[in-house]
C-alpha cells in the first residue's frame, strides 16, 4: 500500500520535473567576452546582461576574459557545457575569421562555436589627420602610393577588425601602410590628433565627436551605402575603384551541441532585451544599426564574412 | 563673473537632495572598495553601470565619480595599516604610511592622508573649474616619445624610492620590468615568458604582485617576530598629527598636489606616476632623506595629495574632449551614452548643468569623504589594538577574497603564495619590493611607446630629442642620474681622504 502511494506520488512529480527542465534558463548564466571593464563591448554587453537578469530572474554575469588575442574568451565558451548557460559574444577579429584550427587552442575554431543572433552592425570610417591635408579618399591612396616611407596607420591591436580593415584596404587600393599598434580606438584618435599616426580605420561610434568637432578629417565611409548620421562623407566605393566594404558588428554564439530550443529561446530572448530603452540608447548613440537576426541569417553573415576575409588570412 | 556663475550653477545642480545622496552613496562605496583589496573602482563601476539608467544622467555621474576617488581614500587606509596597497596609486603610501602604524602614528598618518587629500581635491576641483579647456591641451600634447621619456624618468627616480643600496634597487626594478613583460605583446601578438599557460597569456595582475609581494610578505613578517603573535602591532599613541609633523606637511602638500594635478591629466598612465613622483621630490627636498622608508611625515603627506589631485584631474580629458584616461573614464563614457549622451567637446557647451554639477559634487564628495573619514579613523586604529594572532587570518583571508576576485580564479592565490614567498627572500636580504612593483608598473608602457616611437619616427632615435617635453623630461632624466650618482662619488673621496 505505502510502495503504491510511493509510485503515485513519483508518478505525480515527474511532470513537474520535466518542466522544470523546460525553464530556461535554469541557472546563473555566463556571458564572456574578450574585452576588459570598460572597453566599448564590455559596457554594451553589461547593459544587455542586466536587462536579460531582469527577464530571467537569474543572475546573469558577464565575465571579462581578455588575452591570446581573444582566443581565451572563446576557448572558454567552445569547452563549455553546451546548455545555453555559457555565451559569448564576439565580433570580427582574426581567431574568428581565420577559422583554421589552431593548434595550441584547444578546442575546435571552425565548428566548436555556433550563432546565435547577430546584436549590431556598425559601418567603420576611415579617418586621417587634418595636417595631413587630404580631402577624400582619391587623394590620399595618391599620397600613400607616391610616399617614400609608407605611411602610418594605427590600430588598437594586430588582428583585430581595425587592423584588418587597413590591410584590406592597403590590398585594394595598392599601396603600403606601416602598423602602429595602441590599446583601444580611443588611443588611436588621440595619436592622430597628436599628429603620430597618418591613418585609422575606425567605428564610426567612436569617431563620431572628433568628425563632428573638426579634431579628426573623415575620408570615407568603409560600408556599401552611406550613412544617414553623415549623408556628406562618401563611400569608399564611390571614391576609389575598389568593391572595399568592411562592417564591424558583435553577436552571440553559444558552444557547439546546444540544443535547437534553446538557441531560439536565447534568440527570442536577446532580441526582446534589444528593444528596451536602456540597450537602445546605448547602442544607437554608441553608432550602432540594432539587428537581432536569427541564428541562421546570423550563420550566414559569418560565413560571407569568413569568405571574405579569406584573401587575406592566409 | 562667469566662473562665478557657473560654480553657482553647479553647486544648485550637485546639491539637490537626490545628488548629495548620490554622492554619499558613491563615496561610501568607493571607500569600501578602495579597503578591501582586490576588487578596484572598474569592476565596481561596470557593475553598477546599468544601474545608472535609473538614474539623471548628472546624478549617475556623479555617484560613479565618487566611487572613482572615494577608492583612493580607501586604499590609502590598508596601505597605511597593514601594508597593502589597494591601487597602484597607493603603493607609495605604504612605505611611510605604514612605517608610521608601525611606531604607533597610526592615528596620525591616516589624518594626514585625508586631511592632504582633501586639500589636494579642493585645489584640483577649482583648477578644473578655471582651466579645464587649456589644461586639456596639455593631455593631447602627450605623445608616445613624451610618455617614454616621462616613464624612463619615473624609472629612475625609483631608484630614488629605495632607501637602502643603490645596485639593489635597480636590481629590483630590472626585476620588476621582467615580470611585467610576461604576457601577450601589444605590437605583435607573440606570447612571451607565458609558458604556454593561458593565465599567464594576459600577463601577470597588479593585485596579485602587490598583494603578494607587499601585503601577505608584511603578514610573514609580523609573524616572524616571535612577540607579534602576541600582542598588537604598536603601541597606540595619540590620533592626531603632532604639531611637527603637521608643520612638515603643508609643504609636501602643496608640492603633491601641483605634481598630481598636472600628472593625472596624462590619459594613460599619468596618475599612477603622481604619488612616485611626489615622493621621489620630498625625498631630494628633505634635508635629512634618510628618514624616508622609516616614517617620514613628508613622504605620506605628499603622494597622498599628489594621488587624490591626479584622481580629480584625470576627469578633464573625458568631460572636455569625451577621451577617457583610463578604464573607470571610460565607463564614465558608457554611463553618458546609455544615458543618451554623446561626450564629446560639446558637453561643456550644451549640458552646462551636468558639467558644473560634476565638478561641484567633486568637492562636495571630498568633503564628505573627510568627514566619514576622521572619524573613522579611531575605529580602525582600535582594530590594530586586536591580538595580531586574531587579526592575521581575517587580513589573510580578506587578502586571498580580493586576489581570487579578480579572475575568478584559484591559480592567481597561487601566485600570490609565490611572490609572498618571493618578498619574504627579499626583506632578508635587504631588497626593497616598492622599485620591483614601480618597475612592474612603468616598464611595459616603457617598452610599448619606445617601439611606437621608433616606428613613428621611422627608426630614427632624435625623435626623443627633436620634441620639446620629451627632451625636458630626458634632460630631468639625466639630472636626477646625476643627483643619485654624485653624492657616492662624494662618499668615496671622503673615504679615500681618511685612510689617508
Amino acid at each position: 500500500m505505502n510502495f503504491k502511494a510511493l509510485l503515485t506520488a513519483a508518478a505525480l512529480l515527474l511532470p513537474a520535473t520535466i518542466s522544470q527542465a523546460d525553464k530556461f534558463p535554469s541557472g546563473p548564466v555566463e556571458i564572456v567576452i574578450a574585452a576588459g571593464a570598460g572597453a566599448g563591448q564590455d559596457i554594451m554587453v553589461r547593459a544587455i546582461a542586466a536587462e536579460l537578469e531582469k527577464k530571467w530572474a537569474e543572475p546573469t554575469v558577464v565575465l571579462n576574459k581578455t588575452g591570446g588575442n581573444q582566443t581565451i574568451a572563446d576557448g572558454y565558451v567552445a569547452k563549455a557545457k553546451p546548455d545555453g548557460h555559457t555565451i559569448l559574444n564576439f565580433g570580427p577579429n582574426r581567431s574568428l575569421l581565420a577559422a583554421k584550427n589552431d593548434p595550441n587552442a584547444g578546442y575546435d575554431v571552425v565548428n566548436g562555436l555556433v550563432p546565435v543572433t547577430q546584436v549590431n552592425k556598425q559601418p567603420m570610417v576611415i579617418v586621417t589627420r587634418n595636417s595631413l591635408g587630404v580631402s577624400n579618399l582619391a587623394e590620399f591612396v595618391e599620397l600613400a602610393k607616391s610616399a617614400e616611407d609608407p605611411m602610418i596607420y594605427g590600430d588598437n591591436g594586430p588582428g583585430g577588425i581595425l587592423d584588418l580593415s587597413a590591410r584590406r584596404l592597403m590590398v585594394d587600393g595598392g599601396f603600403e601602410l606601416t602598423e602602429v599598434s595602441y590599446q583601444s580606438a580611443n588611443d588611436v584618435l588621440r595619436a592622430l590628433m597628436g599628429d603620430e599616426v597618418d591613418v585609422a580605420i575606425v567605428t564610426l561610434g567612436v569617431a563620431t565627436s572628433y568628425i563632428k568637432n573638426n579634431m579628426i578629417t573623415a575620408l570615407a565611409v568603409a560600408s556599401a551605402e552611406r550613412n544617414a548620421a553623415f549623408p556628406d562623407i562618401p563611400t569608399a566605393r564611390e571614391s576609389i575603384d575598389t568593391d572595399f566594404a568592411v562592417e564591424h558588428w558583435f553577436g552571440f554564439f553559444v558552444p557547439k551541441g546546444t540544443p535547437d530550443e534553446i538557441i531560439n529561446q536565447l534568440h527570442s530572448d536577446i532580441v526582446e532585451v534589444l528593444g528596451t530603452e536602456s540597450v537602445k540608447n546605448l547602442l544607437l548613440n554608441g553608432g550602432f544599426e540594432i539587428v537581432g537576426n536569427s541564428p541562421a541569417e546570423f550563420a550566414k553573415v559569418v560565413a560571407d564574412e569568413v569568405e571574405n576575409w579569406k584573401a587575406l588570412m592566409d | 563673473m562667469e566662473l562665478f556663475d557657473n560654480l553657482i550653477l553647479g553647486f544648485s545642480v550637485a546639491g539637490s537632495p537626490m545628488n548629495i545622496l548620490l554622492c554619499l552613496v558613491g563615496v561610501m562605496v568607493g571607500t569600501l572598495i578602495g579597503v578591501l583589496p582586490g576588487i578596484g573602482p572598474v569592476g565596481a563601476l561596470a557593475m553598477l553601470l546599468p544601474v545608472t539608467f535609473y538614474l539623471t544622467p548628472t546624478g549617475a555621474l556623479i555617484m560613479l565619480a565618487g566611487i572613482y576617488y572615494g577608492a583612493q581614500y580607501g586604499g590609502s587606509t590598508t596601505a597605511i595599516l597593514v601594508n597593502m596597497p589597494g591601487e597602484s596609486s597607493s603603493v607609495v603610501t605604504c612605505l611611510d604610511g605604514h612605517q608610521m602604524a608601525r611606531k604607533g602614528r597610526a592615528g596620525s598618518a591616516l589624518a594626514i592622508a585625508a586631511l592632504g587629500s582633501f586639500f589636494a581635491g579642493t585645489v584640483s576641483t577649482l583648477l578644473i573649474a578655471v582651466a579645464a579647456v587649456p589644461l586639456s591641451r596639455v593631455a593631447l600634447s602627450f605623445g608616445s616619445p613624451e610618455y617614454f621619456s616621462l616613464m624612463l624618468l619615473g624609472l629612475v627616480g625609483a631608484v630614488v624610492l629605495a632607501s637602502g643600496s643603490i645596485v639593489k634597487a635597480i636590481g629590483m626594478i630590472v626585476l620588476g620590468v621582467c615580470l611585467g613583460l610576461v604576457g601577450t605583446d601589444v605590437s605583435t601578438g607573440v606570447q612571451r615568458f607565458t609558458f604556454g599557460s593561458p593565465t599567464l597569456m594576459e600577463g601577470i595582475d597588479f593585485v596579485t604582485l602587490a598583494l603578494g609581494i607587499m601585503g601577505v610578505t608584511e603578514i610573514i613578517l609580523n609573524l616572524a617576530r616571535r612577540e607579534a603573535t602576541t600582542e598588537v602591532i604598536s603601541k597606540i599613541e595619540s590620533l592626531w598629527p603632532s604639531r611637527e609633523e603637521a608643520k612638515a606637511s603643508v609643504g609636501p602638500v602643496v608640492r603633491g598636489t601641483l605634481i598630481g594635478s598636472v600628472l593625472g591629466l596624462l590619459p594613460g598612465g599619468g596618475g599612477v606616476l603622481a604619488s612616485y613622483a611626489s615622493y621621489t621630490m620630498e625625498k631630494k627636498l628633505a634635508r635629512d632623506p634618510r628618514r624616508f622608508g622609516n616614517g617620514a611625515v613628508e613622504g605620506l603627506a605628499g603622494p597622498e595629495s599628489a594621488n587624490n589631485a591626479g584622481a580629480q584631474t584625470s576627469f578633464i580629458p573625458m568631460l572636455t574632449l569625451g577621451i577617457p584616461s583610463n578604464a573607470v573614464m571610460a565607463l564614465l563614457v558608457g554611463a553618458m551614452m546609455i544615458q543618451g549622451i554623446a561626450p564629446g567637446p560639446d558637453v561643456m557647451l550644451e549640458q552646462p548643468e551636468l558639467f558644473w554639477g560634476i565638478i561641484a559634487s567633486m568637492w562636495i564628495g571630498n568633503a564628505m569623504l573627510l568627514v566619514i573619514n576622521l572619524p573613522l579613523i579611531g575605529l580602525w586604529v582600535s582594530l590594530l589594538k586586536v591580538p595580531y594572532r586574531l587579526l592575521c587570518p581575517c587580513i589573510a583571508l580578506i587578502c586571498a577574497v580580493g586576489a581570487y576576485s579578480v579572475n575568478y580564479s584559484i591559480t592567481d592565490l597561487w601566485f600570490v603564495a609565490g611572490f609572498a614567498f618571493l618578498g619574504y627572500i627579499f626583506k632578508k636580504v635587504g631588497c626593497e619590493a616598492a622599485p620591483l612593483v614601480l618597475g612592474f608598473i612603468l616598464g611595459p608602457g616603457l617598452e610599448e611607446n619606445l617601439r611606437r616611437s621608433m616606428v613613428v619616427g621611422r627608426g630614427d632615435p632624435m625623435i626623443f630629442l627633436n620634441r620639446p617635453i620629451s627632451l625636458a623630461l630626458l634632460t630631468l632624466t639625466a639630472v636626477l642620474i646625476l643627483f643619485v650618482v654624485l653624492p657616492h662619488f662624494r662618499q668615496s673621496r671622503e673615504v679615500v681622504f681618511q685612510d689617508d
